[in-house]
């Protein structure tokens, strides 16, 4: 039985360190588990959402797939600062619309450089489009476009159970704005999309 | 074609849910042809509501979730990895840093100290000022005149701190030395020679002072007869 008297206080440090440091990195590691769980729940919840920004803007599932993984894995990287659930949602919409749209533009530059026949290949899949109707595809044309403003507002009042108020808090903006936003958008789409709806009714 | 006071009003209220203002309402009833465009209008807005809730409703991909898994267990398992490569990376570039600043600032002291030595008045200096004068830039003094010297002499601790190289040469190559220092680049502020009068200081050192020898005192023989050692004394 070791009896703490008489004993050298260097000793007495050499006893009690471990132990510390012990506890120590056990804190770590549970801090380190409670935040991968409340992350995962996170994800669960806004993951979706990520994905549909993403896909609402580059029509493609697999690209905006990829889209969605980095702006999660960002997320992840800084989620001891985006731990509130509001900021982590508004958040993670904003940076994977501005992934999506770096993306589409840089595949316009590419396009550009490219030459005429591989033109098709930064296109969507030939999947895609034929599970779009040709309205839908105009719409898309059209879509892309609308100032970035407009599309957010647009991407974002099209997801399903998002009320005006919801993506006035995700987008940091006053609800009478978001509505103004939504009118002017959906009055321009209208304008762009009339002919091609008159088009395919004569047919 | 509808009519075109109201066809603005006909596309806004559309826009808006196809809610009509009684001025509008009233139209409607009456006019046929916007009637028809109003329809059309309402029809093309439900469209485009319906296409852009299919764009953005699409469903999530099974292999979404596993796949931000993984790339999120990639990101951490890169992470650890590199940590231990970036603490070494970290701490070899604090070292040499720490190195270069130490050997920097060694370096500026010697100079300012190396200045401030060389920075007496030109008249304890002629020669120094006179090369100064004439565009070299070799920093030259004599054993005789120079602070350098007396500073060894007086602080020998200083001195050595400095780290001076002395450089003894013959009076009558020290211009070819001074040339030869001033031919290097960049050397003016750090190679400090010394050109010590040699021959001078060696005569100084070397002289010997004139032994000094008490007067001799002489005494006759006769006066030394009587002094026998006691040993003769005995014997006899």
């Amino acid at each position: 039985m070791l009896s703490t008297r008489g004993r050298d206080p260097m000793q007495e440090l050499v006893l009690i360190q471990p132990v510390r440091a012990a506890e120590k990195e056990f804190a770590q590691e549970a801090a380190q588990e409670a935040l991968r769980r409340e992350f995962e729940e996170r994800l669960a919840e806004c993951g979706p959402l990520a994905y549909r920004v993403a896909r609402g803007v580059l029509r493609n599932s697999a690209d905006a797939e990829d889209v969605a993984q980095e702006a999660l894995l960002r997320a992840y990287r800084r989620f001891e600062r985006l731990r509130d659930r509001g900021r982590f949602r508004a958040w993670l919409v904003r940076i994977a619309f501005r992934l999506a749209i770096d993306r589409v533009r840089s595949s316009k530059r590419r396009e550009v450089r490219e030459t005429l026949w591989s033109k098709t290949s930064s296109r969507p899949s030939t999947e895609d489009l034929a599970a779009t109707s040709e309205f839908q595809a105009h719409l898309d044309r059209a879509m892309e476009e609308l100032p970035e403003k407009h599309r957010l507002v647009l991407l974002l009042g099209a997801i399903k159970g998002h009320s005006l108020e919801e993506v006035a808090e995700m987008l940091s903006l006053p609800v009478g704005t978001v509505k103004s936003r939504l009118f002017f958008a959906r009055k321009q789409l209208a304008e762009k999309l009339r002919c091609h709806v008159k088009n395919i009714e004569k047919r | 074609m509808p009519c075109e006071k109201y066809r603005e009003a006909l596309i806004e209220a559309a826009a808006v849910d196809g809610r009509l203002s009684p001025e509008l309402h009233a139209h409607l009833e009456a006019c046929t042809s916007c009637r028809a465009a109003f329809v059309e209008e309402t029809q093309l807005f439900a469209a485009i509501d319906t296409g852009l809730r299919t764009a953005a409703n699409a469903e999530v991909p099974p292999s979404f979730f596993p796949g931000v898994r993984a790339s999120l267990l990639d990101d951490s398992a890169s992470r650890r990895g590199w940590r231990p490569f970036l603490i070494f990376a970290a701490a070899a570039v604090a070292m040499v840093l720490t190195v270069l600043v130490t050997a920097r600032t060694r370096h500026t002291i010697k100079d300012n100290q190396a200045k401030q030595i060389f920075s007496a008045s030109p008249r304890e200096r002629p020669e120094a000022s006179a090369r100064e004068a004439s565009g070299t830039r070799a920093i030259v003094a004599s054993s005789r005149s120079s602070r350098m010297s007396h500073e060894r002499n007086t602080a020998p601790a200083n001195s050595t701190s400095l780290n001076v190289m002395n450089v003894l040469v013959p009076p009558e190559e020290r211009e070819a030395f001074a040339r030869f220092i001033a031919s290097q680049p960049g050397r003016s502020g750090v190679v400090i020679a010394v050109v010590a009068a040699a021959a001078d200081n060696k005569d100084k050192r070397l002289s010997v002072e004139p032994l000094e020898i008490a007067e001799l005192e002489v005494k006759p023989l006769e006066a030394l007869a009587g002094e026998v050692p006691d040993g003769t004394e005995e014997e006899q």
